[in-house]
This record gives structure tokens, C-alpha cells and sequence, in this order.
């Protein structure tokens, strides 16, 4: 479990957190099992999908047909193996759709520049706070150096939720 | 709010809330023969992906951002009306319903967004995933608003090691 001091992941069901020694025996007592679960579980837990990802100097268009084809609305940007933009589908409304002669200048000019990101050992409690908090749709899940490994989307997170604690599969 | 700690049931919040008590996302509404230009222009105006398109107070269609995106790839000319593109009838709630009856059709449809139909209007606004999200969000605020990342946070070294 992830400590709410240090934030060190420890193993389930120790009573002191490993690495700042504050006690996390108490948390379980109050919190339901899906406030324990969020908070425990890694984004890993997800199953965080594959992201799209293509090159700065790539076309606005070419990336378009790259997300209609893969039947998405956002990819990611990557310069040497790391991270530096996203560009969604809301870019394509507000800035493209306007002029179309953006379709044919490089996707990085209309991206957004250094997106917020997660690492696949951040809770999900954590991933939810970060789309509650910045407003965002999609998160992209980093790789200790930058690079891009996954995205999750506000409707996997809420898949997850009530597959899990609503049962929403199991009744008609 | 009862005093001290509840127990935290997801399926009894979603159960017990009906689409009447959540603050709905209000969308542009668009006649059948407005250009998709103008759909995307509506939806600019207000910050938000969707479209709903309404003839004579009845609801017949959807446009949303993922749709001008493909329509965008296939060269389709945005002059044409949003009748010709729109997803109709689209899948609706009603204000009685609860948020389960929403969280179920949007997995099963595999729908982002669900517009709302009362009685004589046209739609009073849509629920989106992200509606569910921060209601769900709302309610369990402790656990989710004390996170600091991992990341950030994570002694990776001993020290003195």
C-alpha cells in the first residue's frame, strides 16, 4: 500500500511504512474497499493502453489518419524517447479545423507542450486526482526516463470503478 | 453528511442517484440543416466536444469532436448539413434514471456521452464520462484529493546507503 506520508509503496498489510516508518495500520479501518483499493493499486492495474505516439515533424494530417485509423482521439508526441506533447482531437476543433492549412504543418506546433504524466506505480486514487484536478481526459503514463509506455482515459478509470464496486456486469 | 466514517458504496451512490440531481453538461443544439462547420463552431464556443441536433423540439442526432476528426480525414465537404453525419437516434437518459442506468449504457455502448430528454424539450444537456467521474470523485474526496505521486514522492535511495 501506498503510504500517505511518503508515498513509498509498501507491501499490503504492513503496519509501518518501510521508508519514513510512519504507522498505516490505522488507514485500514476507515476506508471502504474501494478507498483501499484505489489507493493501493497501481495504475499498472489498469492495464494502461499502448499509446500512439509519433514524431514532432510528423504532419498535423498525417497524424489525424494515424488517429482515425487506430480509432482514437489523442496520440503523444516523442523527441528521443521522451515525452513532449499531446495532441488530442480538441486541438484538431479549436486549431486546425479553423485553417486548413495547418493539416500541413508539423504536429508539433499545435501539441500541448509537456504534458502532466503518471509513472505505472502511481495509485489510482492518484490518476484520479490528476484528471479531477487538471480536467483532463487522457493521461499519459511515463517510463522512468520520459518515455511514453501508456494512456489512460477517464472512461477506463470509471470501467474499472464500477465493473469492480457497482457490479455493473453481473445483473441485466 | 452522517457523522464519522461510512462505509463507501459505489453501487448504492449510483444506485441512488437519479440523472435529475447531477449539474448536466449543457450543449450547443443545432438544426438538421446546419452546416458542419457551424457544429464545429458551436462546439468551440463553449469548450465541448458534442453537438446535439434537434428538429422541431424532437431529438434526432449527435456530432461529436471524434466524428468531425474522421470526417475531417475523409476529405468530407463541412458545407454538407450535420443530418448527413450525425449518429441518429442517439442513445438517451431520462432525468429518472439513475447514474447505474448511465454507467451501464456507456459500458455497453461503449458511449462517452448521453444526452438527457425531458419531457417537451429537445435535451436539457448530456452526461458525460467525465460527469460520472468527478461525481464518484466528489464522493470519496479524501482518498483522492491527499495523493501526491509516487513519482515525486519515493525515496529511491537510502540515505547514508
Amino acid at each position: 500500500m501506498i503510504c500517505p506520508h511518503c508515498g513509498h509503496d509498501n507491501i499490503p498489510g504492513v503496519d509501518a511504512c518501510e521508508v519514513c516508518g510512519q504507522p498505516l495500520s490505522g488507514l485500514d479501518l476507515t476506508t471502504s474497499e474501494l478507498e483501499r483499493a484505489i489507493t493501493e493499486h497501481p495504475v499498472r492495474a489498469l492495464v494502461p493502453k499502448k499509446p500512439l505516439t509519433v514524431s514532432g515533424e510528423t504532419t498535423v494530417s498525417d497524424a489525424i489518419d494515424a488517429m482515425v485509423q487506430h480509432r482514437i482521439g489523442c496520440l503523444l508526441v516523442e523527441q528521443d524517447g521522451q515525452i513532449t506533447g499531446i495532441f488530442t482531437e480538441r486541438d484538431v476543433l479549436n486549431r486546425i479545423l479553423p485553417d486548413r492549412t495547418n493539416l500541413f504543418s508539423p504536429v508539433s506546433d499545435f501539441m500541448t507542450v509537456s504534458p502532466e504524466t503518471i509513472s505505472r506505480t502511481d495509485s489510482i486514487a492518484y490518476a484520479m486526482h490528476c484528471m479531477s484536478v487538471g480536467g483532463y481526459r487522457h493521461l499519459p503514463v511515463a517510463g522512468s526516463q520520459g518515455d511514453a509506455i501508456g494512456m489512460i482515459s477517464a472512461r477506463d478509470l470509471l470501467r474499472y470503478l464500477s465493473i469492480r464496486f457497482a457490479d455493473i456486469r453481473d445483473d441485466s | 453528511m452522517p457523522d464519522g466514517p461510512v462505509e463507501f458504496d459505489l453501487r448504492r451512490l449510483l444506485q441512488q442517484t437519479h440523472v435529475s440531481e447531477l449539474t448536466l453538461t449543457v450543449v450547443p443544439l443545432l438544426s438538421p440543416d446546419q452546416t458542419l462547420e457551424a457544429a464545429a463552431a458551436s462546439m468551440r464556443e463553449v469548450s465541448h466536444g458534442s453537438a446535439l441536433v434537434c428538429d422541431a423540439d424532437q431529438l434526432v442526432g449527435i456530432i461529436t469532436e471524434r466524428d468531425l476528426l474522421r470526417l475531417l480525414a475523409e476529405g468530407k465537404d463541412f458545407d454538407s448539413p450535420v443530418s448527413e453525419s450525425m449518429t441518429s437516434p442517439p442513445q438517451t437518459l431520462s432525468t429518472d434514471d439513475t447514474l447505474l442506468d448511465a454507467v451501464r449504457l456507456m459500458d455497453r455502448g461503449g458511449y462517452r456521452r448521453l444526452p438527457v430528454v425531458e419531457g417537451d424539450a429537445c435535451a436539457v444537456g448530456i452526461v458525460d464520462v467525465k460527469t460520472v467521474m468527478n461525481y464518484v470523485v466528489e464522493h470519496v474526496p479524501t482518498t483522492v484529493y491527499n495523493q501526491a505521486s509516487h513519482a515525486l514522492l519515493t525515496v529511491r535511495h537510502a540515505e547514508g546507503a
